[in-house]
């Protein structure tokens, strides 16, 4: 075989120098940590989804007072427990017919409710606007959420932060406290707050606030001892940059995707925390609207009056899925190693 | 290792005196009264009252008289229940409570296993996507919402189960799976990605390579080594299960301690609800403690020191 190849000397020519400057070029643009990240979360279906339906929901949220059809608090005793009907009630499961003592009938006609009037998710037991009271009562949800973990996050990156930083006598006396406080429940710190407390949206939010943080410092402290050991945390040191600066200069921006991923991790876990605690009655007080009352109120009459369960069951599970989702989404772009 | 769980059991006792003292402390500056119809009642039956409770003394020597009283295992009288002391509350109430905190742990933990499993060993291909949503799903769904829709459909509809009762087995049916929900989602996604990653070791590649079956290696080698990992959410299970009680015992009229604790809450009763809340940190302490201790026996290659302790 080798015997047949012949090379001669014109087989070879001098390489050409100035096609080497293109070959060095780089053909992608270079990203930034966060476009890579926004990138990756663009390539997952799922999680887009997750965010155009969280971007709707909050758009509705924001929107309430001028998308809701109906005041959420207005009570009207001779409209109540009216079922779902849109327009004049052609659409299947919207026709505001329901059964009572087993005869279906026009419960709408049987009210006196006049022509053209109607409530498309139906009433509660006040005849108040179901509709309108879910759009409220998720609008106080996502609020809840985002304030509480605003919350967590002013608390659990600087404790955390702290903790690490000083090391030593400061660090055990911190870490001791955050295991008094996590040997019990969250949700029972949370009621015990609550108690103590005026009831109202700005006791919910700190009672929560204060117990989510504990996992954030826990992170961010196990951060902090990592990178504390880089070449670039003890340059800065050498050149004398104040604990401050380097916080906020080096140590913050680098722990960025943990704190976005366990900031959307604690959204789902508020808003379940919110519901809970205005389901056994003591979050919001009446007659506000909060997906727990409703979820709470609904449930007495569930047998009879199933829609009223429903409706404020279907959204909170969705609101949840699409925070999970998103959260999920969100970890595996800014965490391209952990799959899963 | 004695020494370590010797200094465990003892900063336990110290944690449950801070929180007995916080908790006794928050008590005192609750608004509201302990006696119904406090308005309708004289200021000499007031006085009565509360001496009857020690509620007239000074607030160091009430505190002093509990703590003291807590060492002896006496936890108080309920305000609310005739009189009741707390222990006697709890200790009638605790069995259903254990129960069915013990059967949602038991289908929780094994069905969460078997699909995180499934979920690993079949890395990327639908099953795993149906197996990742479900468990997504599971944890987005509360457990009070999907405790009402359990019995809906079950009790209600298809009268496979009572509705809402506590009388035997078939009665703690329904409520174990309800409160296992949780537990189960997220022992499902821990379990995949520790399997995924045991899976993609050199000792799998070496199995596989001995010519084992794929259902061997699975069960044989990576199945247990992903089980060890898994031993570190019985502590947040265990929480999610304490809170969970509380509004899953509500809606099957269970005669819990959650169904109490949230009885206590809406009631003022303060010696119950402190009793509780120690009662649940304990546990907690002691299942952390547990957790530990068979964590590094089960994998020994974490040895608890006498120094630090987990990091």
């Amino acid at each position: 075989m080798a015997d047949n190849v012949k090379i001669t000397p014109d087989s070879f020519k001098p390489a050409n120098n100035q096609d080497n400057t293109q070959k060095e070029e780089i053909q992608a643009p270079s990203l930034t940590f966060f476009q890579d990240a926004v990138r990756r979360l663009k390539q997952n279906k799922v999680a887009v989804v997750a965010f155009w339906v969280l971007a709707v929901m909050i758009l509705i949220a924001l929107l309430a007072p001028v998308i809701a059809p109906h005041n959420p608090n207005t009570q009207n005793v001779n409209y109540a427990n009216l079922p779902p009907k849109i327009g004049s009630g052609n659409i299947p499961g919207f026709t505001g017919k329901g059964e009572v003592a087993g005869v279906v009938s026009d419960r709408y006609a049987a009210s006196g409710v006049p022509k053209g009037t109607y409530y498309i998710l139906g009433t509660d037991y006040l005849g108040r606007d179901l509709l309108s009271r879910i759009i409220y009562g998720t609008r106080l949800s996502i609020f809840v959420a985002f304030a509480a973990t605003m919350f967590d996050m002013i608390i659990g990156v600087p404790y955390g932060l702290i903790s690490a930083w000083r090391g030593k006598f400061t660090d055990i006396v911190m870490q001791r406290i955050i295991e008094i406080i996590s040997s019990v429940p969250n949700l029972i710190v949370a009621i015990l707050m609550l108690l103590i407390f005026k009831p109202g949206l700005t006791s919910i939010i700190i009672a929560i606030g204060f117990t989510g943080w504990i996992t954030m410092a826990r992170l961010i402290r196990a951060e902090t001892y990592q990178l504390q050991s880089e070449e670039y945390i003890l340059a800065a040191q050498t050149l004398g940059e104040s604990s401050l600066k380097i916080a906020f200069k080096h140590l913050i921006p680098n722990m960025s995707s943990v704190i976005i991923i366990n900031t959307m991790m604690t959204i789902p876990t508020a808003i379940f925390f919110e519901a809970f605690l205005s389901y056994i009655g003591i979050g919001i007080p009446a007659p506000n609207a909060s997906l727990g009352t409703l979820l709470s109120d609904g449930q007495k009459t569930f047998r009879f009056l199933p829609y009223q369960m429903w409706y404020p069951s279907a959204v909170i599970v969705l609101l949840m899925l699409a925070f999970n989702l998103l959260a999920d989404g969100l970890r595996d772009a800014f965490d391209p190693k952990s799959s899963r | 290792m004695t020494k370590y769980i010797l200094k465990r059991i003892a900063w336990i006792f110290i944690t449950l005196w801070i929180v007995a003292t916080i908790t006794f402390f928050l008590m005192k500056l609750l608004p509201g009264t302990p006696y119904t119809n406090q308005a309708k009642l004289s200021a000499d039956q007031i006085r009565i009252m509360n001496e009857q409770y020690g509620l007239n003394k000074p607030l160091f020597t009430q505190y002093w008289v509990y703590i003291v009283g807590l060492l002896h295992g006496d936890l108080g009288t309920s305000f609310q229940f005739n009189n009741q002391p707390v222990t006697y509350l709890i200790s009638n109430r605790i069995g259903p409570s254990m129960q069915i905190g013990a059967q949602a742990m038991i289908i929780g933990t094994l069905l969460g296993i078997l699909l995180g499993a499934i979920a690993a060993v079949k890395q990327r291909t639908w099953v795993d996507s149906v197996a990742t949503f479900f468990a997504i799903v599971g944890r987005s769904i509360p457990n009070f919402v999907f405790a009402v829709i359990l019995q809906f459909f079950l009790a209600f509809k298809l009268k496979i189960f009572p509705i809402a009762l506590w009388d035997g087995f078939s009665s703690s049916i329904l409520p174990s799976i309800a409160l296992a929900m949780a537990p189960l989602a997220d022992t499902a996604r821990f379990m995949r990605t520790e399997m995924v990653d045991v899976l993609s070791s050199d000792y799998i590649e070496l199995a596989r390579s001995k010519g084992l079956s794929s259902w061997q290696t699975v069960a044989k080698h990576a199945l247990r080594n992903s089980l060890i990992p898994v031993v570190t959410i019985i502590g947040p299970m265990a929480v999610a299960l304490m809170t969970g009680s509380m509004v899953i015992e509500n809606i099957f009229s269970i005669p819990g301690i959650g169904e109490q604790f949230v009885k206590s809450i809406l009631t003022n009763d303060y010696p119950t609800i402190m009793g509780l809340t120690i009662l649940y940190s304990a546990a907690l302490l002691v299942i952390y403690l547990v957790v530990d201790i068979l964590y590094g026996i089960i994998d020994p290659r974490i040895r608890l020191s006498t120094t630090g302790g987990k990091e």
